[in-house]
C-alpha cells in the first residue's frame, strides 16, 4: 500500500469498539426518517404478494429504501430472466449514488485493512455515510463509526418492514405531517455544519441546479449521480481556481 | 417455487458491488490533490443533489421548510432540534392552506 502520496499529514484511522457505538448513536435521530420508507416498502411487499420471508431479506440485504420501492414497482410473477434483468438495473441505477458515496470515503480510511473496511462498506446506506463523513471532516478518524451507524440503521430498517408488511399503509399520502419533508430537513441538519465557504456554494449550486433540471428531462433516478458529479467537479475547480 | 428469491439476490448483489465497488476503485487511479478536492466536495454536491427536486415538488412549503431548517441549524447548531422546526414550520404551513 504505497499508493497513499500526497496524503501523509492525514491522522491514521482506527476502528474501535466505541466508534461502533458512537455511530449507533449517531444514528439514532435518522430512525425517524427511516420509519415512513420502512413501512412503505413493508406495505408495497405485501401488495405485491411477497412472503414475509423475502420481504424481510430483501430488507437486510439490499437495504435501501429507494431502490427497494423502485423495484418492487416493477416486481413481476411469474419471474421472465429479461424482468431480474431489469430489477437488477433498476437497483444499480438507483443506487449508483452509493459508488459516490463509498468513493469519498477512500481518502478517510483508504489506509486501514480491507478486512476491516469492506465487511464495514457493505452496511453503506446515505444516512451512515452521512453519519461517518461528517465524522471524518470535523476532525474524527473512527472507521467504527461508519460500521457502527450502518449496523444500527440496518436493524431497524429490517424491524420497521415488518410492521408496514402486517398493517400496510398506515398513512396514504407522505404529505401528512410533513412526512414528505423530513429525510431532505434531515439532510440539511446534517450538512449545514459541513459548509466550507465560497467554494461550496459554486458546488453545491452547481450540484442542486444539474439534479432538478436533470429530474425534469431524465426519467428514474439519474438526477442524484448527475448532480452529485457535476457539484463535486465544480466545487473542485472553484476550490483550485481561488485566487 | 417463486423466483422472488433470485429477483432479491440479484438486487443484493448489484447493490453489494455498488458499496464495496466505488471504494474499491478508487484505488485504480492516483491520489492525486486534484481528486482528493473532487472526493472532498463530492459529499455535500450528492446531499445537495438527492433532495434539491423534493424540495422545489414541494413548492413554496419545500423552500420554507428548507429555510427554516438551515436557519434552525445555524442559530441552535442541533440537528433534531432544527429537523423539528423545519417539519413544524411544513405542518403549520399546509394547514394554513399553502
Amino acid at each position: 500500500m504505497n499508493d497513499d502520496r500526497g496524503s501523509e499529514k492525514r491522522k491514521e484511522a482506527v476502528f474501535t469498539r466505541r466508534g461502533l457505538r458512537l455511530g449507533a448513536r449517531l444514528s439514532i435521530p435518522f430512525v425517524l426518517g427511516t420509519l415512513v420508507p420502512a413501512l412503505a416498502v413493508g406495505a408495497l411487499s405485501a401488495k405485491k404478494g411477497l412472503g414475509l420471508f423475502d420481504t424481510l431479506a430483501m430488507s437486510a440485504l439490499v437495504f435501501g429504501a429507494a431502490a427497494q420501492l423502485a423495484a418492487l414497482d416493477i416486481w413481476q410473477n411469474p419471474w421472465t430472466p429479461g424482468g431480474i434483468l431489469l430489477v437488477a438495473a433498476v437497483t444499480a441505477i438507483v443506487n449508483f449514488r452509493i459508488a459516490l458515496e463509498t468513493a469519498s470515503l477512500r481518502p478517510h480510511i483508504g489506509r486501514l485493512p480491507g478486512r476491516l473496511v469492506y465487511p464495514s462498506l457493505l452496511t453503506v446506506t446515505d444516512a451512515s455515510w452521512l453519519v461517518a463523513i461528517r465524522h471524518f471532516s470535523t476532525g474524527g478518524r473512527d472507521a467504527g463509526v461508519l460500521a457502527g451507524a450502518g449496523l444500527a440503521l440496518l436493524g431497524f430498517w429490517v424491524l420497521l418492514t415488518l410492521p408496514g408488511y402486517l398493517l400496510g399503509t398506515l398513512i396514504d399520502d407522505p404529505k401528512t405531517y410533513g412526512l414528505d419533508l423530513v429525510m431532505p430537513a434531515m439532510f440539511i441538519g446534517m450538512i449545514v455544519p459541513m459548509w466550507k465557504g465560497r467554494a461550496d456554494l459554486v458546488g453545491w449550486g452547481i450540484a442542486g441546479l444539474v439534479s432538478i433540471a436533470t429530474a425534469h428531462l431524465v426519467e428514474g433516478h439519474w438526477y442524484i449521480v448527475a448532480g452529485a458529479i457535476a457539484g463535486s467537479l465544480a466545487g473542485a475547480y472553484a476550490e483550485e481556481s481561488r485566487p | 417455487m417463486s423466483l422472488d428469491l433470485v429477483a432479491i439476490a440479484a438486487m443484493a448483489l448489484v447493490t453489494a458491488l455498488l458499496r464495496a465497488g466505488g471504494y474499491w476503485a478508487m484505488r485504480l487511479v492516483p491520489m492525486t490533490p486534484r481528486l482528493e478536492r473532487i472526493l472532498a466536495a463530492l459529499p455535500g454536491a450528492i446531499v445537495v443533489a438527492l433532495i434539491a427536486p423534493g424540495i422545489l415538488r414541494a413548492g413554496l412549503v419545500g423552500w420554507a421548510t428548507a429555510a427554516a431548517t438551515v436557519a434552525a441549524m445555524l442559530v441552535l447548531k442541533n440537528a433534531i432540534v432544527a429537523l423539528v422546526i423545519g417539519i413544524l414550520t411544513a405542518i403549520a404551513l399546509r394547514a394554513a392552506g399553502l
